[in-house]
């Protein structure tokens, strides 16, 4: 059952009396487990919702055994949720799907095994070169994720380190390899332009920085070691982070600055990333502030490379004007000019098949390899221009994308065509500077596809369920739902092409957005036309996960 | 929501209005002096060195960083030993800190300590003070740690001399339930967990309720914690969730944007309340059983907000259709009754230090009692804009909300016979203003024939700022406290009338308004009469901290 679109109101939790009616009654009851160990959890809350009557709730704690029953529950779909330790889950949950309970007569609602996981944690000491602590350090976490199918790797979590250099890094999911970076600035680090009374001697031994370090110990994106940590591991890790002169990157030709009058000007803002483990990127600390003679200089950086990014803001407010985003190999000082800044612009026209206006829809260029959107909202008549999400209205990051709509369960992308950048196999390829302009049509017709996943006959409950293009012309998305307790399943925004049914029995971390791990199941799958002729309901056979 | 803390703190703090206080915690910061200065081949050079202390166990500071200010910047890092040396500082005064995580420099150096670069010894001794931290665990009563529990320090201050405790910075447990709040001063402290939903979920119906250290469910009720120099505070908690619920209804006499936000257990903002600009429906929770005041306000035009609070009691059920109503504010008016003789001789008294329509006038002010200055509405009086020149002065309290207020004057401009409304000694009693009144006016009637009280302190550490107070026994006549290296002050415009007066080393968390307080701290009793010049002598009180 598929409850992604659901988010945070699930689990309304309401110690509310079982509704009453003279309709035949049915009990939810299980246990709760620890999924390594097999012990039972106690205390666990366990709380379920029906479906179509959310604010129909019930909510227990498990007792010592770990067990929890519902009684005088209604025939219908319920969705459960266990919460420990502050940590929810759903049943069986896999992303945003889970296993929904099915009550009703011939089914069996009276063992559930609710396995909850161990997660992990890292304690982490970061100290600098002379064996003390460095506080107020920013952490990231990075992790590999199978997110929707595609392999990548996403940013999990940012923390600070307090005065003794140590931080807790908590909720982390044993068997997942994690990256960790650290970016930091010497607490008694000065910069050199701030004080012009001051001995310069002195301060260059001062003016340093710490380059952004990956644990255990590199500047290398690529060289990162990954952690993976075991079913309820706390480990210990420590970072050492070297001292090197910093160096400032100087941009010149800012529009409206120095030569204008004060209340002409703009506010320029920059922001500065860095590009880690898997093409991630990730905003670092840095001083950025217009300098008397007119140039923006960002301080305080250690030698490394970078992605800069300057925006405009008028002082009136209204939406940042982006003005280019530069990489930048800063070895010591470096100067940019902002009309070399390349700007990459991604824009178009959204329109309807059939005619009618896009209204609320947007375009949405989406990274399979990290999982980070540019919005691009289309106005009235359906002209879009792309920005990333990331705010300060910066431009679109050359990298390969996918072009998605949202804000509809009612629409599909049905053609793209591009000017300005190749568009093969279903990604749009943005490079540096390119000026990209869609026009993408829209076109209504989408479904849901209901069916039951079957082994030797028999229902079969969490099994994950595929419904992939045969052709090119499908669509970007592969609908996707995981089998409930009496084995149905609702596959949505499924819309007219030719395609694989199959279903896997266990689904969790299948990356089956790559063709070399997806094809050894399309062997046994079963090609599905839609729209279907004949029997709504399909059924599909559930094949071992390999 | 509008926060007037400027004009609150600046009249809580004892700057008043007027009279320069010279607070001690503040130091001179040394002027950034010429930058073009450029050094002068005749200005001779001396090798400045010394050494950066621990103030609390005198021991030597290794690594900790020295800025050195004068005509020119210097930083340099102490070695193993704590010891620094700085070469060619040009001769003539220089302050000189440092700084090192964990620690700060103690309240008279934070500018610096000045010295003299010269022929003589160019050793100097630097002091830091360390930090203290806070840390905790929150746990429930079975022993699992509670994650994500918002934990906030309140620390003393003295607001019109009383104690009050306003929020510091905040910290929230981890995994473990942990906190750690760190770089915490020295001093009386009341650390409170906040409330957390049982599940982040909008529907949760449990709750973690507020809990102030030991065990106390407000601040008012909490036992302060000591923190002591340079060593870590333990506040450990034990919270379990209770049932939560919510408290709904409708706002009534909205014209524009409402916001609302229920009030904690410390009387500042707890949880904010959305109300449906549409519908003007709103839905708050979860909150625990007890009873809860909720603000709603009104953001209308320039300030003038439409205001009312709500008092609700939850106990075992959800409070449904609760109807709120906003009420405007009402004006009190305050009018000036001036002695027809010695106008021009107060005018100019009080003029010297003011400008402007308010000038040679006491200052009224309006307090709500047991309101949280921090976060409180305070009113402040401005001048009337319908006045007739040369009529005698007025000013409104504009928009002021229903409700009961203590009066209190500060009599900088012109001392006072009475402060009255419809008959109501305002010195003495509190003033009560009706939702939809029109109040009678606050009068003041001045008088021509103030006293003064000239007062000399004598002080064992002459070279170092002491604290005057002048507390007058009447309750509505504010109290006046100035800084003083020694020497003689006078106190001017004084209402005729009883009056303590006291020297001390440092006043910073006395509670002079507080009788009780001040009943081990040795001053004089003076009686001030109508026209006299009185006198005093004071010692001043040495007070440990």
């Amino acid at each position: 059952m598929n409850l992604w679109w659901m988010g945070a109101a699930v689990a309304a939790m309401l110690a509310a009396a079982p509704v009453p009616s003279p309709a035949p009654k049915y009990t939810i009851s299980g246990v709760v487990v620890n999924e390594h160990t097999n012990q039972p959890i106690r205390r666990a809350l366990v709380t379920i919702m029906e479906n179509d009557h959310p604010d129909r709730t019930a909510a227990l704690y498990t007792a010592a055994d770990g067990r929890f029953t519902f009684t005088d529950v209604p025939a219908g779909k319920f969705t459960m949720q266990a919460a420990v330790h502050g940590v929810e889950r759903l049943l069986d949950q896999d992303e945003g799907f889970s296993t929904g309970i099915v009550t009703g007569p011939g089914l069996d609602s009276e063992h559930v095994v609710f396995r909850f996981p161990a997660m992990a944690s890292i304690g982490l000491k970061i100290q600098d070169d002379q064996g003390e602590p460095v506080p107020n350090a920013q952490v990231f976490v990075f992790g590999e994720r199978v997110n929707n199918g595609w392999q990548q790797m996403n940013f999990i979590e940012q923390s600070t380190s307090d005065n003794e250099g140590e931080t807790r890094l908590a909720h982390l999911e044993p068997g997942t390899r994690y990256y960790l970076a650290v970016s930091a600035r010497p607490w008694y680090a000065q910069d050199r332009t701030g004080m012009p009374n001051a001995d310069q001697a002195e301060l260059a031994s001062l003016d340093v920085a710490y380059p952004l370090t990956y644990y255990p110990n590199t500047q290398s994106a690529e060289a990162a070691a990954p952690i993976t940590l075991g079913p309820g591991e706390r480990a210990t890790l420590q970072m050492t982070l070297h001292a090197v002169p910093a160096v400032k990157i100087s941009i010149d030709g800012l529009p409206g600055t120095a030569e204008d009058q004060p209340e002409r000007r703009h506010m320029v803002r920059s922001f500065v990333e860095a590009v880690g483990p898997g093409g991630l990127r990730f905003m670092v600390n840095t001083f950025g502030y217009q300098a008397g003679d007119g140039d923006f200089e960002i301080h305080g950086l250690a030698p490394g490379s970078y992605l800069v990014s300057l925006s405009r803001f008028g002082m009136r407010g209204g939406m940042p004007q982006a003005l280019g985003t530069a990489r930048v190999n800063a070895s010591g000082d470096t100067r940019i000019s902002v009309n070399d800044l390349p700007k990459t612009s991604v824009s178009g026209k959204l329109t309807i098949e059939g005619g009618g206006t896009p209204n609320g829809l947007a375009v949405w260029l989406t990274e399979p390899a990290t999982g980070s959107t540019a919005m691009c909202r289309a106005a009235h008549d359906g002209a879009f221009d792309c920005r990333e999400g990331r705010g300060f209205g910066a431009v679109v990051e050359p990298a390969r994308y996918q072009i998605r709509l949202a804000n509809t369960n009612e629409y599909y992308v049905k053609s793209v065509s591009v000017q300005g950048a190749r568009y093969a196999g279903q990604l749009l390829d943005v490079r540096e500077g390119a000026s990209i302009t869609l026009a993408v049509v829209a076109a209504k017709g989408v479904g849901k596809l209901d069916g039951i996943a079957l082994r030797d006959g028999k229902p079969v409950p969490g099994a994950m369920v595929l419904l992939v293009p045969r052709d090119d012309s499908s669509g970007v998305d592969v609908p996707r739902d995981q089998s409930d307790s009496d084995g149905t399943f609702t596959l949505p925004n499924v819309h007219p092409g030719h395609y694989y049914l199959l279903a896997i029995d266990h689904g969790h971390n299948l990356a089956y957005r790559n063709p070399r791990v997806l094809a050894p199941y399309l062997a046994n799958a079963q090609k599905l036309d839609v729209p279907l002729l004949g029997a709504q309901r399909v059924s599909v056979n559930v094949q071992p996960r390999q | 929501m509008p926060f007037r803390i400027a004009a609150v703190l600046l009249a809580g703090t004892g700057i008043l209005f007027g009279q320069i206080a010279y607070p001690s915690n503040i130091p001179l910061v040394p002027a950034q002096t010429n930058t073009n200065l450029q050094p002068n081949a005749n200005i001779k050079r001396y090798t400045v060195s010394g050494t950066v202390y621990n103030t609390l166990t005198s021991e030597p500071i290794a690594r900790a960083l020295v800025h050195l200010n004068g005509t020119e910047q210097h930083v340099a890092f102490t070695g193993q030993d704590g010891r620094f040396e700085i070469q060619n500082v040009p001769e003539g005064q220089v302050w000189i800190t440092a700084q090192r995580p964990g620690y700060f420099a103690p309240n008279d150096n934070r500018g610096g300590s000045r010295f003299q670069v010269g022929s003589s010894s160019n050793d100097f001794r630097v002091p830091l003070t360390p930090e203290s931290k806070i840390t905790g665990k929150v746990l429930d009563s079975q022993g699992e740690p509670v994650e994500g529990i918002q934990v906030q320090v309140f620390g003393a201050q003295i607001i019109d001399g009383h104690k009050q405790w306003m929020p510091r910075e905040g910290s929230s447990t981890d995994d473990d339930g942990e906190y750690r709040l760190e770089g915490q001063m020295p001093g009386a402290v009341i650390v409170c967990t906040g409330t957390r939903p049982r599940m982040y979920t909008r529907e949760s119906r449990e709750t973690y309720p507020p809990r102030c250290y030991p065990n106390a469910p407000d601040v008012e009720s909490a036992q302060a914690i000591q923190v002591a120099p340079g060593q870590p505070a333990q506040a450990d908690f034990t919270v379990d969730p209770v049932r939560a619920y919510r408290i709904s209804g409708t706002v009534a006499g909205v014209n524009g944007n409402v916001g609302g936000w229920l009030e904690g257990p410390s009387g500042l903002p707890g949880m904010g309340v959305m109300i449906n600009p549409r519908t003007h429906h709103f839905d708050l929770g979860p909150v625990p059983n007890g009873t809860w005041k909720i603000h709603f306000q009104e953001m209308e035009g320039r300030g003038n907000a439409l205001q009312t609070e709500e008092e609700v009691t939850v106990n075992g059920a959800d409070v449904t259709n609760l109807q709120v109503v906003l009420s405007p504010g009402v004006d009190v008016p305050v009018e000036f009754v001036q002695p027809a003789a010695a106008t021009s001789e107060q005018a100019s008294a009080g003029a010297a230090m003011v400008n402007g329509p308010n000038a040679g006038l006491p200052v009224v002010r309006l307090h709500r009692p047991g309101e949280n200055v921090f976060f409180g509405n305070v009113p402040m009086a401005v001048p009337d804009p319908n006045n007739p020149p040369g009529a005698p002065p007025r000013q409104i309290f504009k928009n002021v909300s229903p409700g009961t207020y203590k009066v209190s004057v500060q009599t900088v401009g012109g001392c006072v016979a009475s402060v009255a409304s419809g008959g109501v000694d305002l010195l003495e009693q509190p003033l009560t203003i009706a939702a939809g009144s029109s109040p009678q006016p606050i009068i003041v009637t001045q008088r021509s024939d103030c006293g003064s009280l000239e007062v000399t302190v004598h002080s064992d550490h002459p070279e170092d700022q002491a604290t005057l107070l002048l507390v007058p026994e009447t309750p509505g006549l504010e109290a006046s406290t100035m800084g003083i290296a020694g020497g003689t002050f006078t106190f001017q415009q004084l209402t005729p009338g009883t009056y303590h007066v006291y020297a001390v080393s440092d006043a910073s968390d006395l509670e002079y308004s507080n009788p009780d307080a001040m009943r081990d701290i040795s001053g004089q009793t003076v009686t001030i009469d109508p026209s006299q010049k009185a006198t005093v002598n004071l010692t001043v009180v040495e007070r440990k901290k």
